[in-house]
């Protein structure tokens, strides 16, 4: 494991300059650029807060339910594009994989890096909320870049395995977003938590996406610390998934060339 | 078998140790089904170790070799030998089944020119992306990135997605990149045939100077004339397996040898036409009248013709050529149309006989065409057709065993050997 980090670490000029050309690539020759980082959250924002803010009028914790959606959706936008963008990479790429050797995670890693800027890139919506909603700012916001690190490690946990399953199996392409889609509804991001029957709620904070989304909403809505509980079980689930998957990931690696 | 010539005393940049690869053939990778079935044993799937049906194929076999610093090592084989996947296990591209491979060093493997180019991004930008994919810095990159422009000569372009190059264009930034990756070992596969001709010479004089600089490079190629220039080692791939090894005036030799050998092989009868006149074998004999398929070059040869016919035919004219392989031109003829003679008359089953007393030909593979015309000398009987097919070789003695020539002159060049003197 460390020697495949000091490797990676060698090829951090590579992985720098794939992910510009990620980000580059990604709104080429599109009219709005980097405004679709913007529009999809937005879209789903507005979307739930009619649905679900006005028809069905679901609890928002007391906070006006666009920001509740929204930053709960920035964090699942950023996951869920990960997912979907980061396990297919391996495969896009076979010309290259197929002829040149360098450390391999460095494509799924440079097409998540270029989802971490789309996602601080609708982060500057957020800010513009916050302001207009004049919600305190609170010394509980220095929690913000470790939950970002453990949702990007999150990330690299499910995609680095999956990408080299995909490798071999392209199933895995079609199921990716079946299940995503299945477990947006197993986050807390349409509903609040506290409408999750106490009961279930043991499984339920097994999933690394429900601590992940809690913390935003808890450190920026409402300026308090996360839940050590959820939080404490996103880090610890999520590191466990990128031990095992960055492993996984590199046992698989030579056998890439041979079956793409 | 081990390359060992240049330097002995440095360590070896390259060293494989009994380098196998084997790979699957048909279905590269299963489906889900086969996943459910098999959940366990399936996420491992080349572990598997029930026994299986599938079909495999040793693209190397106990390979062992090592480079050195300071040679120049050509690889020639036949499509499907096994080089291309040689110079994958060598830049990590791909592990071998068993064995042992260690690199030292950074190696450029220009596999593919302009392998991860980005259609949409610039010229520039391909540049800093494909000179870290080989391994550059992005510092490295930038210190070099004028002289890279320069020698793609694609200054106006460079700003310009590199969707928009002439493949020409495309190919010369990819050459431009790789050669200034400044590695310890340069691997090449058959990468040079690549924009229009004035450009390859640059790549040619690139690597002339490249292997002139004492460097080290691996050359894989199916022009065998250049890896004899540019070559101090050559390693002979045939089906997984090295052959032969050492320098170039040993293995080519061998490796004409044998590719003739292959080429005599496929000796076929001439094709059967449906006509008045059939010829039904061809074959070669030697002063004595001996048939035979191979020759001393400057010995006499007898080109013997058995034919039949449906009926009497009067006074055909015969027409044959001796050519290279393959190309029905040929490069010494002997045809009744010019010579005005013709036998009088053949009926049934006969031998007709063609006697060069001395046929000045350098080793190689020939062929034999041949026609037939009609007595009224407008028509043929017989279409311009390949006959057969035989061998000039060396003596193996003798004042005109091999010289210390080129290859390429003896192999490439005029064939037709003709006695002359240099006056200096």
């Amino acid at each position: 494991m460390k020697q495949h980090i000091a490797e990676l670490y060698r090829h951090r000029d590579l992985l720098l300059l794939w992910t510009l050309r990620e980000i580059g690539v990604r709104y080429k020759q599109s009219l709005l650029g980097a405004g679709w980082a913007l529009l999809q959250p937005l879209a789903l924002m507005v979307t739930f807060t009619v649905v679900f803010g006005m028809f069905i009028q679901l609890p928002s914790d007391g906070v006006p339910y666009p920001l509740f959606a929204y930053t709960a959706l920035l964090a699942w936008t950023f996951f869920s594009a990960s997912v979907t963008l980061a396990i297919p990479t391996l495969v896009n790429n076979l010309n290259l994989v197929t002829k040149i050797y360098f450390p391999r995670e460095i494509l799924p890693i440079a097409t998540i890096l270029a989802s971490l800027a789309d996602f601080f890139v609708a982060s500057i919506l957020l800010l513009a909320a916050v302001l207009w909603y004049h919600l305190p700012w609170s010394i509980n916001l220095l929690w913000l870049p470790l939950i970002v690190v453990v949702q990007v490690l999150l990330a690299l946990g499910v995609v680095l395995p999956l990408a080299a399953l995909n490798v071999f199996y392209r199933d895995v392409r079609f199921v990716v977003p079946l299940v995503v889609q299945l477990w947006m509804y197993a986050t807390p991001i349409i509903y609040p938590l506290s409408l999750v029957p106490a009961s279930i709620r043991p499984f339920y904070s097994l999933n690394p996406m429900v601590g992940i989304v809690d913390s935003y909403r808890r450190v920026i809505l409402h300026g308090s610390p996360p839940s050590f509980e959820y939080f404490g079980l996103s880090v610890a689930v999520s590191l466990i998934l990128v031990l095992v998957g960055y492993a996984y990931f590199k046992s698989m690696e030579q056998y890439f060339a041979d079956l793409i | 078998m081990v390359v060992d010539s240049a330097r002995g005393g440095a360590p070896p940049i390259v060293e494989f140790d009994r380098v196998s690869k084997r790979y699957r053939l048909g279905a590269s990778h299963g489906s889900l089904r086969d996943l459910v079935a098999g959940w366990g044993r399936r996420l491992t799937p080349w572990r598997a170790n029930e026994p299986d049906t599938h079909e495999y194929l040793w693209a190397l076999q106990d390979v062992s070799l090592t480079v050195r610093p300071g040679q120049v090592v050509g690889i020639v084989g036949h499509n499907g030998a096994g080089k291309t996947t040689l110079l994958k296990v060598l830049s990590g591209v791909t592990k071998p089944t068993s064995g042992h491979v260690a690199v030292e060093g950074r190696v450029a493997a220009l596999i593919e020119l302009g392998a991860g180019f980005h259609p949409d991004l610039t010229g520039r930008d391909n540049i800093y992306l494909n000179g870290a994919i080989l391994g550059l810095s992005r510092q490295e990159i930038k210190g070099r990135f004028n002289s890279i422009v320069e020698f793609a000569e694609l200054e106006k372009f460079i700003d310009t997605p590199v969707k928009r190059y002439s493949s020409g264009m495309y190919a010369r930034l990819g050459f431009a990149v790789a050669a200034h990756t400044d590695p310890d070992l340069l691997v090449v596969d058959e990468v040079l045939g690549v924009g229009d001709v004035s450009f390859q010479q640059k790549c040619f004089d690139f690597i002339h100077s490249y292997v002139a600089g004492d460097r080290t490079a691996l050359f894989v190629s199916h022009n065998l004339y250049v890896l004899e220039q540019l070559c101090n080692v050559l390693i002979w791939l045939d089906r997984g397996q090295i052959i032969r090894c050492g320098p170039p005036s040993d293995v080519l030799p061998a490796y004409f040898d044998y590719e003739e050998q292959r080429a005599l092989a496929q000796q076929t009868a001439p094709a059967p036409l449906d006509g008045a006149l059939r010829i039904e074998s061809v074959r070669f004999e030697d002063e004595a009248g001996v048939a035979r398929e191979t020759f001393p070059t400057g010995s006499a040869i007898t080109i013997a013709l058995e034919y039949t016919t449906t009926g009497p035919i009067r006074r055909p004219s015969f027409c044959l050529g001796i050519t290279n392989p393959g190309v029905g031109q040929p490069l010494i003829g002997a045809s009744m149309l010019a010579d005005g003679q013709a036998p009088p008359q053949l009926n049934g089953r006969g031998l007709l006989r063609c006697s060069f007393p001395c046929l000045p030909l350098l080793p190689r593979v020939y062929e034999v065409w041949g026609e037939i015309w009609h007595e009224d000398r407008t028509r043929t009987i017989v279409r311009w057709q390949r006959l057969g097919r035989f061998r000039i070789a060396y003596p193996e003695t003798g004042p005109d065993a091999p010289g210390t020539g080129s290859i390429r002159h003896l192999r490439a060049d005029a064939p037709i050997h003709a006695p002359y003197t240099w006056d200096y």
